[in-house]
């Protein structure tokens, strides 16, 4: 109908401000074209979906629980973490750590990781297996310090392994006093 | 006057088309900062780590990780606060209706009044997101303003004054979204809608002023920029449809030009010269939209655009040369459609393959400028995210299929190793003598016992046993002496005090003796008890060992079967969901075929008109 109009007056020479005016509206018009899928497929392809994703939720924890148990059985297993404050004194780039002198877990940080852990996110670096007894965790900590200078520390932590889980966290904090990065392991109870 | 009246009311309808284009959509940001106060901070590691994940916007994972450290026990301290972040997260990946159960879970007056809070601000989300603008209005009212509430204003605001526009109450969206009461980053995003309402509500001057001060400033980040730059376009949409197109040019000219809405820009920056009557000035943003590809509806709009502008110019000959040219790309470009078309239905295109750029769009097949509209709506967007939800699943069960696999190696393994190490452990264990042991204890028992009725030579030393028989012996050969042995008196007596020596030895060490007696009888009981305790606890272990194999080795096989009945549903749910959005996609470039249709259509009419004009005029000129 519009593209009759638009024709007639084209046609018959009409004035400027007419042949803007329908410009416009079918300009607009193609603009606001959208697709339309009855909703009540979609509706059932979401519902299924939704269940679909429901039951890989519980079998991802079932897998999870089950990976962890079998792998890193309570009495041997050892997790480390990597937290950080607000980081304004540091940004972290790298973690490398050693246990009793092996590297066993080296981590690039990403800047969405690095955001994660600014706002209160914990990183998991490394699970594994220890025997009873004193072991010696270290790690090198690499990034740019005050004053945007490459910057890079160490801390290390004896760790008595007895019976049952033992989680340590490396964590980084921002001394205001010292103006500098602190750098600190601790275990976890 | 009649051409006039028409001009009005072609121009009133077009912008408030323009209006539905720009002011009837409002704006949040993309990033969930507006939306949610975030979690507060972890006080375990264990929590940490879920955060890590929700905060990359890891939401499967995250949502895994949360339950999977909920089994273990290991959330205790963080249990309600888990609790509202995985209705959280469920929301974020799609699970609404297991979010609404969530978040309906925490409504109990035990949970903590801030948490409270925040599942009374999701519920009303989820309910806004299902059209129930009325029961989100009455679960805002819930949300507590107190000191817990602080955090929650800015969300709760916004919400409401959403809610209000969808319910086209806008003076009543304007008095929820006034004085802002929520932090810095979220004003803008507010400040927008608040400017819509305003405007929707009558009060345009008002809306144009809030919508001037965000349109200002050049520095920010590409969202906040974006931002400016859609405030500037509503505004000059606004002072279109109020006939000031050089106001609403003001506002265009501050759009990026190289930003998202820079060829919307563009055409309106035309059209606002175009209303003045300055075709030649028109030809400029028009001219510099060309250079764009054509298979923009932007950038097809400035082909029929320009030669209408050289009409009105008086420049016929340009304008049908225009005309031609513009046919000419308008049907090479309705050609690549339909070959898109023909390809998608033969099923040799495909529209998930191209945005993921793994299809070969080489030559440009799809035209994805035409595409922008569906992938902006919501419908296509919630289906192609499930889309890559299911592939990411797909990806997931494949990882785990082969990772049980190697549970099934490792539990082998183990098993082998115990295999070996446990027999050698059971002889070394049977090596220790058990019945010696045990006889050792019953023996020094009795002993006990008698030094306990008051035998003291029961705990007497061997030499003082010894020497006690050997003056027992000299007492016997002393009673054989004949009476009259010139000495016996003397041995006699001696033999007295050196019985009475030993005797007084036995007889006051007895005490300690009998002290030290009941804490080696201990001892030996403690030993006994140790060696037993070990000789039970290696049973045990064996048959916990041989039970926990037999066990893993059942859980392994359970979740393989799970993972291969799983894995069929995934493939025809991926399926299905290609077909669905090759659907809409085609419904799309159907629709756009059938705008390059009308628009070569107004071409042709247009170039007729032209070559009817210039017919004509000749005519005119000799019959003069």
């Amino acid at each position: 109908m519009v593209l009759t109009k638009f024709a007639t007056q084209v046609t018959s020479g009409a004035a400027n401000g007419v042949r803007l005016a329908l410009f416009l509206v079918l300009m607009l018009a193609a603009v606001g074209a959208g697709a339309e899928v009855p909703p009540s497929d979609l509706r059932s392809l979401d519902e299924e979906t939704q269940a679909l994703k429901r039951e890989i939720i519980e079998l991802n924890r079932d897998l999870f629980v089950l990976e962890e148990e079998l792998l890193f059985p309570a009495n041997t297993q050892i997790a480390v973490f990597v937290s950080t404050d607000v980081g304004e004194l540091f940004s972290l780039d790298s973690v490398r750590l050693q246990i009793n002198g092996t590297v066993v877990a080296n981590h690039l940080y990403t800047p969405r990781e690095i955001d994660a852990l600014r706002r209160g996110g914990i990183h998991g670096l490394y699970i594994g297996n220890l025997r009873t007894g004193e072991h010696l965790l270290e790690a090198v900590f690499t990034g740019k310090g005050p004053a945007g200078r490459d910057y890079r520390r160490g801390a290390h932590l004896t760790v008595n392994k007895g019976l049952g889980a033992r989680f340590v966290e490396l964590r980084i904090d921002d001394s205001t006093r010292k103006q500098q990065p602190e750098f600190v392991i601790r275990e976890w109870e | 006057m009649l051409v006039q009246a028409a001009i009005r009311r072609w121009r009133r309808h077009a912008l408030q088309t323009m209006l539905g284009f720009c002011l009837s959509v409002p704006l949040v940001a993309s990033g969930t900062s507006v939306w949610e106060a975030p979690p507060p901070r972890a006080h375990d590691v264990h929590y940490g780590t879920v955060l890590y994940l929700y905060y990359q916007q890891n939401h499967f994972g995250a949502i895994t990780r949360l339950k999977a450290m909920r089994t273990l026990g290991r959330l205790q301290n963080h249990a309600d606060e888990a609790e509202v972040v995985l209705g959280g997260l469920k929301l974020s990946y799609g699970l609404d209706d297991d979010a609404e159960a969530v978040f309906r879970r925490l409504l109990t007056r035990d949970v903590p009044e801030d948490i409270r809070n925040r599942a009374w601000l999701y519920l009303a989300r989820i309910q806004y997101r299902k059209g129930q603008y009325a029961e989100a209005e009455a679960t805002l009212a819930h949300v507590v303003e107190g000191e817990s509430g602080r955090n929650h204003l800015g969300e709760r605001q916004l919400l409401q004054g959403l809610i209000r526009m969808a319910r086209a109450d806008f003076a009543g969206a304007v008095a929820a979204l006034r004085a802002w009461r929520g932090d810095a980053d979220s004003r803008p995003y507010a400040d927008y809608n608040l400017a819509v309402a305003l405007i929707r509500s009558g009060d345009t001057g008002g809306g144009l002023r809030l919508l001037d001060q965000l349109g200002r400033g050049a520095s920010g980040s590409d969202e906040y920029l974006a931002l400016q730059d859609k405030a500037n376009l509503a505004a000059a949409e606004v002072l279109l449809r109020t006939d000031r197109p050089q106001q609403a040019r003001q506002r265009l000219d501050r759009v990026r030009l190289h930003g998202p809405y820079s060829n919307q820009a563009l055409l309106w920056s035309g059209m606002t010269w175009e209303a003045v009557g300055d075709h030649e000035r028109a030809l400029v943003p028009w001219s510099t939209l060309l250079e764009r590809p054509h298979t923009d509806p932007m950038v097809q709009e400035a082909l029929l655009a320009v030669p209408h502008a050289y009409d009105r110019l008086s420049q016929p000959t340009r304008a049908a040369a225009r005309l031609e040219n513009a046919i000419s790309v308008l049907e090479r470009e309705r050609r690549d459609l339909r070959r898109a078309m023909q390809a998608m239905k033969l099923g040799e295109l495909h529209i998930t393959g191209v945005l993921e750029g793994e299809a070969d769009n080489g030559d440009d097949v799809l035209p994805l400028a035409s595409l922008v509209e569906l992938l902006a709506g919501h419908r296509f967007h919630q289906t192609f995210q499930n889309y890559r939800d299911i592939r990411a699943l797909r990806d997931n069960l494949d990882y785990w299929a082969d990772a049980v696999s190697s549970f099934d190696d490792m539990l082998e393994a183990q098993e082998a190793i115990y295999a070996q190490r446990l027999p050698e452990t059971r002889k070394q264990l049977e090596r220790l003598d058990f019945s010696t042991g045990q006889v050792r204890r019953d023996a020094l028992k009795e002993r006990f016992r008698q030094a306990e009725l008051g035998d003291a030579w029961v705990l007497a030393t061997s030499e003082e046993k010894r020497r006690w028989h050997r003056l027992q012996d000299v007492d016997q050969r002393l009673a054989r002496l004949p009476a009259e042995h010139p000495e016996l008196d003397s041995l006699r007596t001696r033999h007295r005090v050196l019985s009475g020596l030993v005797r007084w030895s036995v007889e006051t060490d007895f005490a300690p003796r009998l002290w030290e007696s009941r804490q080696q009888l201990r001892a030996l009981d403690q030993a006994l008890s140790d060696q037993e305790g070990l000789r039970r606890s290696l049973d045990a272990a064996e048959r916990y060992a041989y039970g926990r194999f037999d066990g893993f080795a059942e859980r392994i096989e359970h979740q393989r079967d799970r993972i291969a009945r799983l894995q069929p549903r995934l493939a025809i749910a991926l399926e299905k969901h290609q077909a669905s959005l090759q659907r809409q996609a085609l419904d799309v470039l159907r629709e756009q075929d059938s705008a390059l249709e009308q628009k070569l259509l107004r071409a042709r009419y247009a170039l007729a008109g032209i070559h009817d004009a210039a017919g004509r005029a000749p005519r005119r000129e000799s019959q003069q």
